[in-house]
């Protein structure tokens, strides 16, 4: 039956999960993929998925997409054990994958000093191979979740 | 006609199978479909007014008159969705989750009947009551707990495990 209420309802469902969940949801077949697909385009989950978690887009992003902001956010959320970078304003200015990898090179040193250790692998040299042919922001979701991937405390 | 009076008024509610339930105004209205009905009958008159309801069949407009008697008197706060929102089902009282505990297919009916009745409360606790049956667990056992037949072709498949990889846990 699930996969067969109207999409509206299932937005509702949706408004009380958070985006692991969603994300599971569209996994299980072609109908609830679709809808949440188009949950992801309306952007209403990753907006209750921010407000959630206090952020506010007039507040901090500037326009950006609420998946993108999301996701920013699920990087914060991993990076913050390691060095406690959110409320740098640099951190939330970032415009390119080259001002990303800088910004991390000085949280590693932040984590130094605070006898945390993060290791980055290779995939962050991945990413920036890949943007060296598109050198443009924002970095694919793909990306960013290589990034968090590789932040581990 | 006061307001007073009018909730006080009987009104009938035909299911989709005929089935006529006599209830109170006040109760009928937590629907705001249902108050838009009588807003254009008038209800300045001693005849019972009947609404059809050809979207919802007896079994569940019974439960959805109990589920509105019992809320009937329930104070409406000022609307603040983040905290509704973020009330899990702990801290919903125990009259609902015995209201909601009955069998999947039901469970989809009544949140069909809450959209359509236009029944926000009812329509909340449904939902968060389906919300509650995904949270934690993973695309098999969601499909699992709601029946759900996995129609996507190898391909779709592994499109969808290329899309998700970045958050897989390794």
């Amino acid at each position: 039956m699930l996969d067969y209420l109207p999409e509206d309802i299932l937005f509702k469902v949706f408004d009380n999960l958070d985006g692991a969940d969603v994300k599971e949801l569209g996994k299980t077949c072609r109908a609830l993929r679709a809808s949440v697909n188009a949950s992801i385009n309306d952007g209403c989950v990753w907006r209750r998925a921010c407000e959630r978690d206090g952020i506010s887009k007039s507040k901090s992003w500037n326009g950006r997409h609420w998946g993108e902001a999301y996701s920013y956010r699920q990087y914060y959320v991993t990076c913050r054990k390691a060095a406690d970078v959110w409320n740098r304003t640099e951190f939330q200015n970032l415009k390119s994958y080259n001002e990303l990898v800088k910004y991390l090179s000085t949280s590693l040193k932040l984590c130094e000093t605070k006898r945390v250790q993060i290791t980055v692998p290779r995939c962050i040299n991945d990413c920036k191979q890949d943007n060296k042919r598109r050198n443009t922001w924002p970095l694919s979701v793909g990306q960013w979740g290589k990034v968090l991937e590789s932040c581990t405390m | 006609m006061t307001e007073e009076n009018t909730d006080t008024q009987m009104v009938k509610l035909c299911s989709s199978d005929d089935r006529e339930f006599e209830v109170e105004a006040k109760v009928a209205k937590m629907s705001v479909t249902i108050r838009n009905m009588l807003e254009d009958l008038g209800l300045d008159n001693d005849e019972v007014p009947n609404i059809p309801l050809p979207n919802v069949n007896s079994q569940i407009l019974e439960m959805v008159i109990n589920y509105c008697k019992h809320h009937k008197d329930d104070v409406v706060l000022a609307t603040d969705d983040e905290t509704t929102r973020e009330r899990a089902l702990e801290d919903i009282d125990p009259w609902d989750q015995k209201f909601v505990g009955a069998d999947q297919g039901t469970l989809f009916e009544l949140i069909l009947a809450a959209n359509y009745l236009d029944i926000k409360s009812l329509l909340d606790l449904t939902c968060k009551t389906v919300a509650n049956m995904i949270k934690g667990k993973d695309a098999e056992e969601i499909r699992k707990t709601f029946n759900i037949q996995n129609d996507f072709t190898k391909e779709e498949e592994e499109q969808v495990r290329k899309e998700n990889e970045w958050c897989e846990e390794k």
